[in-house]
C-alpha cells in the first residue's frame, strides 16, 4: 500500500510539473511582428525622415491624381471638359459628364476625397511627428518640411476645386466622437492657409531646377501662383509667377512633345509631375489611351487649334461629332498650329499600330478598340509601342502636374483679368509668344491688346490632356455653355447644371457626419 | 422460470449442461403437439445479436441467442407469443401463429439514452449533459458520400447552418456557423474545429476516419474553451481500431458531378445583337457599339456555321466531371493494443473545365496500455492535395465566362489555333475563358501533417489524468503561370484576314511561386476527479492546462520572360522586374481550465465550468480573460412520480448561462504599426514608410454571454426522440472596424464597441419504427434565429447594406422597386427619380426626405429598409426506410427568408456586355407593357442598375440534399466469398431544389455587395458506392 501511495505522488507530482512548465508567464505571450515597425519605435535618424516623406510622396501615385495599373485615371477629367469624351465608364466619369452627378455617383466622385485626405493625413503625420527626429539639420527640417507642405496645399487645391468647402485638417485626426463634430471650412480660408504654406515652403525649399520628384522653389511658387489664379487673386498670382520668370531656374523645352514622353528626364520646363519607372513602377496610360482609347478628344478641341498663320480655322469644320460615312476625312488637320499633331491623332497620322495606312478607324492592328470618333490622343503616348500592353516594359510616363509653360500663361493671364479683360502689358505679350514660339511649335507672336479670348485659348490649346482644362472651365463659369447640348460621340447629350461647379460630397461621408454635411445644393 | 434463471446465470458452466437442459425441455414438449420455431435476430444496422433472451411469454421457458443471433425454441401452440428482449434494445414480441422461421431486428435504446458524447477535455453520457451538444456519429455522417467533412454536417444539426459556396474541387470552402452571426468582426463566425482535441482542419480530415462529431452549440458547453469558443465548437474523434480480430475495410465511390445552377443566357447570335441594339436603343447609350443589319444578316445567313457560330460558352466551360473515392482502412486489436490504419484517395474533376483536385490521406491511430497505469496513443494524420484552380479566382473565371458573346468561338474557324477575342472591333468582351484555361495555370499543393499523442494515467480509482501534445503543420505551395495570348478578330477584314487584337495576359511568359506554411502546437494537461459519495451523489471534477503557439510565413516570388512555358522553376526567368515578398505572423494561447459535475440520484444535474484565458493578441494588462459558465438538469423522467409512465422513457429539462470570448481579430490589432508605400524618384523605386492605420492600444476580448434554456424528451420506448432548445446570445465590446469619417484619412482601427443580440430556438423530432419486416425512420430538424444589432452608436451605411441599433446587422438598404415606368407621361406625374429615365425604366418609391416626409423626389433618404439578410429560418428532415438487405435515405435542407443581391454578370442585361439570361425575353417593350423587368438596357445604365430592391432575389429553397439507395448482402452470403460485410449503394445529391431564385440559391455573396453572380457553380452528385469488410 506505502508503495502504491507512493507511486501515485510520483506521477502526480510527475504531471503537476509538466503542467507548469512555461505556466502563466507573459513572456510566452509577447509576439511582436517581424515585418512592421511601430510608430514609437521610428523617427530616429534622418533616414527615418526621408522613409517618411517618401511615404507622403506615395500617396499620390493614385487614379485620383495620376494613373496607375488599373483601368482607371485621372486623365480622365479631361473627359468632363469640351476637349475629350470618356469612352470607358470605368469611374464614371462619363456619367458625370452626361449630368449624372449625384452624392452616390461614386467613382472619382467619392475618389479624390477619399484619397486626397489620404495623403494629406500622411503630410499631417510626417509633420507631426519630424521634430522628434534627433540632429536633423535646420536646412533639412525646412526642405523636408517644405515638400510636405507642398504636397499638402496641391491636394488641398484638388479638393477646394471640386467641392468647394471641405474640412480643414491640419493635423493628425483620432477615432473618437470629437471628430464627427468637425465642420467644414470655407475655402477661401482653406486657400489663405494653403497660400501661406506654400509662402513657407517657398523660402526653405532649394532654389533650384526640378529633377527628381522632388518640388523645389519654383514648384512651391508655381502652385502658388496656380491656386492664387483660380482664386480670383489675380495680383498675387501674377506676381508669384513673376517671381518664377525672373529666377530664371525654369525655361520652355525644345520638344513640346518630349515633355509628356520621351525626354521627361531634366526637362528644364516641368516643374513637379508624378513619377514612374519601369518596369517596377509602371501604369497603364499607353492601354488606355493608345490602345483601348479610354478617352478620345473631341472635335470642338480640334476646332481650338488656329491655322498654321495664326488666323481661326475657317469652314467647312469638322462637325463636332463626327459623320461615321465621312470620318476618313484628313483635309481639315493640315496646316494648322503644330501642337494640333503633337497632341492628337487624326486620321492618317503615323501611328505604330498600322505602320502602313497610319492612324485609321478600320484597320488596326494591336490596339485593342477603336477611337469611337476617329481622333486618338497623342499628348503622353509612347510611339514606338504597338502592343495592347502599353509596351512590354509598361508604360512610365510621369503625369506632368506643373509646367514653365503654364506659369507663363497663368501669367498672361493674370495680367489680363488685372487689367480688365485685355492687356498690352508687354511682359504678359511676352509670356504668351514665348509658348507659341517654342521650336517646333514657331507659331506667330500675338500683338497687344492680349484679350481674354487669346489667353483661353492659348491655354486650352497648349495645356489639353494635363487635367487643367475642367478647373478652367468653371472657374471661367463657362461650362455649362460650352458642355450643355453637345452629343457626346456615345450619343448621349451633355448635361452640366450650375451645381455642378461644385461635386456633392460622397454620399458615404454625408452618412457618417449628418446631412448638414451635404453641400446645399445637394441636400 | 426458476429454471431458466438457473440456466442463463450458469450458462458459463459450459454448453454440455445447457443443451442437456435444452434437450430435456424439447423432450418433455415433443409429446404434447410441439413445433420448433427458429430465426435470428439483428441490431438496426443488421449485426447479428447474441444473448437476447427469447422467451414464450407468460411461461418460463426461453432461450439465448447464439453468436451469430440464432436460436430455436420450441412452442405448444400457435398462439404461443414470443417475447425478444436484451439490455439496451426495446423489447418486442411476435405472435407465432403457422411460422417456422421468425427473423427480429431489435431496436437500440443505449445509442440514445446511455449513448457517451465526446465534450470539452472528455466525455459524458448522454442522460448527463446539461448544455446543447448534438451528436452525429459516423454511420450517421457517411450516410452521404462527399469528399468534404464539412458538408457531413449540412443540414443535420439544428442551429449549426453550413452552406456550401461552390463545387470547386478542393476548394468548397462551406461556411459554418452555429446560432447565428455572433459579431460583427468579420472574420470571427467561425467555430473553433478541434480534433482528437487540438485544433484542427475538417476539409484535410478523410471523413472515412471519423468516429463521431460533437457540436457544442451553447456557452455551457463551449465555455470551456473560453476565448475561442464563442462560435461554437465542433469537436471531431477519429476512429481507433476494436480489439479483436483485424478488419480489412474498404469502400469506393464513384459519382459524377453535375454544374448545376449555370445561369441560362441567351446563346443565339441574332437574338443577341438585337438585344444588344434594343438596349442601345432605348437608352441612347454607346451607339458605336450598335450591330449594323448588315452583321446581323450575316449571322442569320450563317446560321450557326463555323464562322457564325452560336456558341453556348456555359456549355464549353462547364462539363459532367467524375469523381472517384478510395478508401482502405486496416484496423483492430491485438493484447493491449489498438491500430486503425487508414489510406484514402480522391481524384475529382470539377465541373469546370481543367479544374480537378487529387487528394491523399494517411492516417495511423495507434493506441496500447502500457501499465496498469499508463495507456500512450497517437494520431498521425497526413494529407496530399493536389489542385488546378481555375485561373486568376473563381469569380473572375467564372465571370469571364458570362461576359463571352454567342458570336465567336474560342478559336478561329480557320483551324490555325490562334485565340479569338471577340468578332467585332467595337464588341467590349473580358478575357477569352476557354483559352486562358486552356494554357495557363493555377496549381496548387498543400500537404499537412499532423500529429497528436497523449498518455492518459489511471492514477487512483477514480482519479485520471492526461498529456496531449500535439503539432499540425501545413503548407500550401502555389504555382502560377501567365501565358500570353495574341488574340485575333473573329470575324475577317475585308481582304479575309483576321487582324489581331492585344495579347492577354501580357507579353511575357510568367511565373509566381507562393508558399505558406503555418504551425500550430497546442500542449494540454487534464486531471479529472471521479467519485460517487454513497449511491445518490456524484461529483466529478476537472483541472487543466492549455497552452498552444501559432506562427504563419509566406514567401512570394516572380519573374517573366521565361523561354518555354514547359519551364517550372524561377530561376528559368529574366531578372528584370522580378519580386519578392515575404509575410509572417504569430499568436500565443494561454490557459487554464476547470470543471465541476455534480448529480444528485442521477436526476439532478449541476455543471460549472470555468476558463482563464492569456492572448498575444492583446498588450500586457488587457491580455487575461475569466470565461465561467453554468448549467443545470433535471431528469424528470427520473421522479418516482413519473416512473410509472409507461410511454415515457426519457424527460429532461435543462439551462445554462455561460460567457466566451472571441479574439478572432489580426495579430498585433493593438499596435501602432507603420505600413509600407513607395514613390520613384527620378528613375529609383524608393520605399516609403507611411502611417495607414489608426490603432487602439487598449483593446482587449470581445464577450459573448449566452442563456439557454432545453429540453430533451424520448417516448415510447425511444421511438419517438427529440430536443428542444432556446438561446440568447448577446456579444458585447465587439472587436470592430471603428466608424471614421473618409477624412481623418487613415484606416479606422479595430476597438471594442457595440453589441449585438442573436435569439432563438430550435428543435428536432424523430420517430422510429418496425412495421413487419419495414424498419422506418422520420426525423426534422427546425432552427430559426433572430439578430440583432444591440448597441452601435451612429448608424453605418456600407454600400446598399444598412448597421443601425434595433436592426439586424448589415440589413438590406436600398430604393423600393414599385414598377416600370409605362410612358413619359406617367414619368413627368412621378416623383422625381435620380437619373432621369425613359419609359421602360425602373420606378422607385419616393418614402421619405430630408425632413422625413415624402418630398417628390427620389434620392438617399429614399433608402428603405428590406428584411431578408438572414433566414427567417432553415429546416431539414430525412427519411430511411431498411426492408431486408434494401435501405433507402433521403435527406431535404431547406432556409427560407432569406435575400440575395445579384445585379451583375449572369443575372443583369450585358454588364460588360454579357448576353442576358433569358428571362430577359420577358422584359418590358412597349408592346409588352410588364411592371416586373425593366425595357432593354446596356452596360452601367444608372436609372436600372442604381442599387434597388428590383435587384434583390428570394433565395429561399428546399433541397434534396441527398437520398441513397443501398443493399447489404447477406451475411452468410457475404462470407462465402471471404467477407463480413457487403455493401452497395446509389447516392445522389442535390437531386431537385425547389425555389424562385434563378440561379442557384445555397451560395454565399462574397463581400455580400458585389452583387456578383459568378461563381464557380454548385454540383448535383451521382454516385455509386461500394462498402465492404474482410
Amino acid at each position: 500500500m506505502t508503495m502504491r501511495i507512493h507511486k501515485f505522488w510520483c506521477y502526480l507530482s510527475l504531471i503537476a510539473f509538466i503542467s507548469m512548465t512555461g505556466c502563466m508567464k507573459d513572456t510566452f505571450l509577447d509576439k511582436q511582428p517581424t515585418g512592421k515597425i511601430t510608430n514609437d519605435q521610428f523617427w530616429t535618424s534622418k533616414k527615418d525622415a526621408e522613409l517618411a516623406l517618401a511615404g507622403c510622396y506615395s500617396a499620390l501615385r493614385t487614379p485620383a491624381f495620376a494613373i496607375d495599373n488599373s483601368s482607371y485615371s485621372s486623365l480622365q477629367f479631361e473627359g468632363l471638359t469640351d476637349n475629350a469624351y470618356c469612352n470607358s465608364t470605368l469611374d464614371n466619369y462619363t456619367n458625370i459628364s452626361r449630368g449624372l452627378l449625384t452624392p452616390t455617383t461614386g467613382g472619382i466622385q467619392s475618389r479624390v476625397w477619399k484619397d486626397a485626405y489620404i495623403g494629406i493625413a500622411h503630410c499631417n503625420w510626417f509633420l507631426g511627428n519630424l521634430d522628434k527626429v534627433p540632429d536633423l539639420t535646420d536646412e533639412d527640417r525646412g526642405r523636408m518640411q517644405g515638400e510636405a507642405y507642398f504636397l499638402r496645399s496641391f491636394l488641398y487645391n484638388e479638393l477646394t476645386m471640386l467641392y468647394g468647402d471641405v474640412p480643414l485638417v491640419l493635423e493628425a485626426l483620432g477615432y473618437d466622437q470629437s471628430v464627427f463634430e468637425l465642420t467644414k471650412t470655407s475655402k477661401e480660408q482653406i486657400v489663405q492657409q494653403i497660400i501661406k504654406d506654400l509662402d513657407a515652403a517657398a523660402s526653405s525649399l532649394p532654389n533650384t531646377a526640378y529633377t527628381d520628384g522632388h518640388p523645389v522653389r519654383g514648384s512651391a511658387l508655381a502652385l502658388k501662383a496656380r491656386i492664387c489664379l483660380y482664386n480670383g487673386l489675380w495680383s498675387d498670382a501674377a506676381q508669384s509667377a513673376k517671381t518664377v520668370m525672373d529666377e530664371g531656374k525654369f525655361s520652355l523645352a525644345d520638344s513640346y512633345q518630349g515633355i509628356f514622353w520621351g525626354e521627361q528626364q531634366n526637362n528644364p520646363e516641368i516643374m513637379f509631375s508624378i513619377q514612374s519607372v519601369s518596369p517596377n513602377a509602371t501604369h497603364n496610360l499607353d492601354l488606355l489611351y493608345g490602345s483601348r482609347f479610354a478617352m478620345v478628344p473631341l472635335h470642338t478641341l480640334v476646332d481650338a487649334y488656329e491655322m498654321r498663320d495664326g488666323s481661326q480655322p475657317k469652314p467647312p469644320v469638322v462637325p463636332s461629332y463626327y459623320d461615321p460615312n465621312d470620318r476618313m476625312q484628313n483635309s481639315f488637320y493640315q496646316n494648322r498650329d503644330p501642337r494640333l499633331k503633337l497632341t492628337i491623332f487624326t486620321p492618317g497620322d503615323p501611328w505604330a499600330y498600322n505602320p502602313e495606312k497610319g492612324f485609321n478607324n478600320t484597320e488596326k492592328f494591336k490596339a485593342e478598340s477603336p477611337s469611337v470618333n476617329n481622333l486618338g490622343i497623342r499628348k503622353y503616348i509612347n510611339l514606338t509601342v504597338n502592343d495592347g500592353n502599353g509596351g512590354p516594359q509598361g508604360s512610365s510616363q510621369d503625369i506632368v502636374k506643373l509646367r514653365y509653360a503654364d506659369v507663363l500663361l497663368m501669367y498672361a493671364e493674370a495680367k489680363v483679368e488685372m487689367d480688365g479683360g485685355a492687356t498690352s502689358d508687354p511682359d504678359a505679350l511676352k509670356a504668351i509668344n514665348a509658348v507659341r514660339a517654342r521650336p517646333g511649335v514657331d507659331m506667330p507672336a500675338k500683338n497687344a491688346p492680349l484679350t481674354r479670348a487669346t489667353i483661353r485659348n492659348e491655354r486650352r490649346v497648349e495645356l489639353a490632356f494635363e487635367g487643367l482644362r475642367y478647373y478652367d472651365i468653371k472657374r471661367w463659369k463657362i461650362a455649362g455653355e460650352v458642355l450643355n447640348g453637345v452629343k457626346d460621340p456615345g450619343g448621349v447629350v451633355r448635361k452640366f447644371e450650375d451645381k455642378f461647379y461644385y461635386w456633392p460630397i460622397p454620399q458615404t461621408e454625408v452618412d457618417k457626419m449628418g446631412p448638414d454635411f451635404q453641400n446645399p445644393d445637394y441636400q | 422460470m426458476v429454471i431458466a434463471r438457473f440456466i442463463f446465470h450458469k450458462s458459463v458452466m459450459g454448453k454440455p449442461i445447457l443443451l442437456a437442459c435444452l434437450s430435456l425441455l424439447l423432450c418433455f414438449h415433443v409429446n404434447g403437439q410441439t413445433k420448433h420455431v427458429s430465426g435470428q435476430v439483428k441490431d438496426a444496422e443488421g449485426s447479428a445479436l447474441s444473448g437476447v433472451d427469447v422467451r414464450i411469454k407468460g411461461t418460463p421457458n426461453g432461450v439465448l441467442t447464439d453468436k451469430l443471433g440464432k436460436y430455436s425454441i420450441a412452442i405448444s401452440s400457435a398462439e404461443a407469443i414470443l417475447s425478444f428482449s436484451s439490455v439496451g434494445y426495446a423489447s418486442k414480441e411476435e405472435v407465432v401463429g403457422t411460422r417456422k422461421k421468425i427473423d427480429i431486428t431489435l431496436l437500440s435504446t443505449v445509442a440514445d439514452l446511455d449513448q457517451v458524447i465526446v465534450i470539452g477535455y472528455g466525455t459524458q453520457k448522454k442522460v448527463d449533459l446539461t448544455g446543447s451538444v448534438a451528436t452525429l456519429p459516423a454511420k450517421e455522417l457517411m450516410k452521404r458520400p462527399t469528399a468534404n467533412t464539412a458538408l457531413l454536417l449540412q443540414g443535420k444539426v439544428p442551429g449549426l447552418q453550413i452552406i456550401q459556396n461552390s463545387a470547386q474541387p478542393g476548394k468548397e470552402d462551406p461556411s459554418i456557423q452555429i446560432h447565428g452571426v455572433g459579431t460583427f468582426s468579420e472574420a470571427g463566425n467561425n467555430p473553433l474545429v478541434l480534433v482528437d482535441g487540438v485544433p484542427g482542419s475538417l476539409s484535410n480530415l478523410n471523413p472515412n476516419m471519423i468516429e463521431n462529431i460533437s457540436v457544442l452549440k451553447d456557452a455551457a458547453s463551449a465555455a470551456i474553451y473560453g476565448v475561442q469558443g464563442a462560435n461554437g465548437v465542433i469537436l471531431v474523434t477519429t476512429k481507433t481500431g476494436a480489439k479483436g480480430r483485424m478488419n480489412v475495410d474498404y469502400s469506393f465511390n464513384y459519382g459524377v458531378q453535375r454544374p448545376a445552377g449555370v445561369p441560362d443566357l441567351i446563346w443565339n447570335s441574332v437574338e443577341f445583337m438585337e438585344l444588344s441594339n434594343e438596349g442601345i436603343n432605348r437608352t441612347g447609350q454607346n451607339t458605336s457599339k450598335l450591330y449594323s443589319q448588315a452583321q446581323i444578316d450575316a449571322y442569320k445567313n450563317g446560321a450557326g456555321s463555323a464562322q457564325y457560330p452560336n456558341t453556348n460558352w456555359t456549355d464549353l466551360m462547364f462539363r459532367n466531371a467524375p469523381m472517384r473515392q478510395h478508401f482502405l482502412s486496416i484496423n483492430g486489436g491485438e493484447g493491449k493494443s489498438t491500430y486503425n490504419f487508414g489510406l484514402g484517395y480522391l481524384d475529382q474533376d470539377g465541373v469546370l473545365i481543367e479544374t480537378g483536385y487529387k487528394k491523399y490521406n494517411a492516417s495511423f491511430n495507434f493506441r496500447t496500455q502500457m501499465s496498469k497505469i499508463f495507456t500512450f496513443g497517437t494520431n498521425i494524420n497526413f494529407m496530399q492535395g493536389n489542385r488546378r484552380d481555375p485561373f486568376s479566382n473563381a469569380e473572375n473565371l467564372v465571370l469571364s465566362i458570362y461576359a463571352q458573346h454567342p458570336l465567336w468561338s474560342p478559336y478561329l474557324p480557320d483551324g490555325s489555333g490562334r485565340v479569338t477575342s471577340k468578332a467585332y472591333d467595337f464588341e467590349s468582351t473580358n478575357q477569352n475563358a476557354y483559352a486562358v484555361m486552356k494554357t495557363s495555370t493555377d496549381l496548387n499543393k498543400a500537404y499537412s501533417v499532423s500529429d497528436v499523442t497523449y498518455l492518459d494515467a489511471n492514477i487512483l480509482p477514480g482519479l485520471k489524468a492526461e498529456i496531449r501534445g500535439a503539432v499540425n503543420y501545413n503548407t500550401d505551395r502555389q504555382s502560377r503561370q501567365n501565358i500570353p495570348l495574341p488574340t485575333f478578330l473573329f470575324q475577317p477584314d475585308a481582304n479575309g484576314n483576321y487582324n489581331p487584337q492585344q495579347n492577354y495576359l501580357g507579353n511575357y511568359i510568367t511565373l509566381t511561386k507562393t508558399q505558406e506554411e503555418n504551425i500550430h502546437y497546442t500542449l494540454f494537461s487534464t486531471v479529472t476527479y471521479e467519485h460517487d459519495f454513497n449511491l445518490d451523489h456524484h461529483l466529478r471534477l476537472l483541472g487543466g492546462y492549455n497552452q498552444e503557439s501559432y506562427s504563419y510565413e509566406k514567401q512570394a516570388g516572380f519573374r517573366r520572360d521565361f523561354p518555354a512555358s514547359s519551364l517550372e522553376d524561377l530561376d528559368a526567368g529574366g531578372t528584370e522586374a522580378q519580386t519578392a515578398n515575404g509575410q509572417s505572423y504569430e499568436w500565443a494561447l494561454q490557459s487554464a481550465f476547470g470543471r465541476l459535475n455534480y448529480s444528485y440520484k442521477d436526476r439532478y444535474l449541476f455543471e460549472a465550468s470555468f476558463r482563464y484565458d492569456g492572448s498575444s493578441k492583446f498588450r500586457t494588462g488587457k491580455r487575461w480573460g475569466a470565461f465561467p459558465s453554468f448549467s443545470a438538469g433535471w431528469r424528470i423522467s427520473q421522479e418516482d412520480f413519473m416512473k410509472n409512465v409507461p410511454w415515457l422513457t426519457d424527460l429532461k429539462l435543462r439551462g445554462s448561462w455561460g460567457r466566451l470570448g472571441n479574439q478572432n481579430i489580426g495579430n498585433y490589432p493593438y499596435q501602432n504599426l507603420l505600413d509600407y508605400g513607395s514613390y520613384v524618384y527620378g528613375d529609383q523605386v524608393t520605399t516609403g514608410v507611411v502611417s495607414k492605420n489608426l490603432a487602439d492600444q487598449n483593446i482587449t476580448w470581445e464577450t459573448t454571454t449566452a442563456a439557454g434554456l432545453g429540453l430533451d424528451f424520448a417516448f415510447f420506448q425511444n421511438r419517438l426522440s427529440g430536443t428542444f432548445d432556446y438561446f440568447n446570445k448577446s456579444t458585447s465590446n465587439i472587436l470592430r472596424v471603428a466608424q471614421v469619417p473618409d477624412f481623418v484619412g487613415m484606416g479606422a482601427p479595430t476597438v471594442n464597441s457595440g453589441e449585438m443580440n442573436n435569439k432563438g430556438y430550435e428543435f428536432s423530432l424523430n420517430y422510429k419504427d418496425r412495421i413487419g419486416a419495414v424498419d422506418f425512420s422520420v426525423g426534422g430538424n427546425f432552427y430559426h434565429y433572430q439578430n440583432k444589432v444591440t448597441k452601435l452608436g451612429s448608424e453605418e451605411i456600407q454600400s446598399n447594406k444598412l448597421r443601425r441599433e434595433g436592426l439586424p446587422w448589415n440589413s438590406w438598404y436600398m430604393l423600393k422597386f414599385i414598377g416600370v415606368f409605362q410612358n413619359q407621361e406617367q414619368i413627368d406625374a412621378s416623383p422625381v427619380q435620380q437619373n432621369t429615365p425613359k419609359p421602360g425604366d425602373l420606378i422607385f418609391a419616393d418614402v421619405s426626405g430630408p425632413d422625413g416626409v415624402p418630398d417628390n423626389k427620389v434620392d438617399a433618404y429614399d433608402r428603405v429598409v428590406i428584411k431578408g439578410q438572414y433566414p427567417s429560418f432553415n429546416y431539414g428532415f430525412n427519411f430511411s426506410v431498411a426492408y431486408k438487405g434494401f435501405d433507402i435515405s433521403a435527406f431535404f435542407q431547406g432556409v427560407y427568408g432569406i435575400k440575395v443581391y445579384t445585379a451583375d454578370w449572369g443575372y443583369g442585361a450585358f454588364r460588360q456586355w454579357s448576353p442576358p439570361p433569358t428571362f430577359w425575353r420577358d422584359r418590358w417593350t412597349p408592346e409588352n407593357p410588364t411592371n416586373k423587368l425593366p425595357g432593354m438596357y446596356v452596360d452601367n445604365y444608372a436609372p436600372i442598375t442604381t442599387a434597388s430592391s428590383f435587384w434583390l432575389q428570394d433565395a429561399s429553397y428546399l433541397r434534396l440534399k441527398n437520398l441513397v439507395v443501398g443493399y447489404t448482402f447477406a451475411q452468410n452470403l457475404v462470407k462465402k466469398i471471404g467477407m463480413q460485410q457487403l455493401r452497395i449503394y446509389f447516392s445522389g445529391d442535390n437531386l431537385f431544389t425547389l425555389t424562385d431564385f434563378v440561379g442557384d440559391p445555397e451560395r454565399v455573396i462574397v463581400n455580400n455587395t458585389s452583387g456578383r453572380f459568378a461563381i464557380y457553380p454548385q454540383a448535383n452528385v451521382f454516385s455509386f458506392g461500394i462498402k465492404t469488410t474482410f
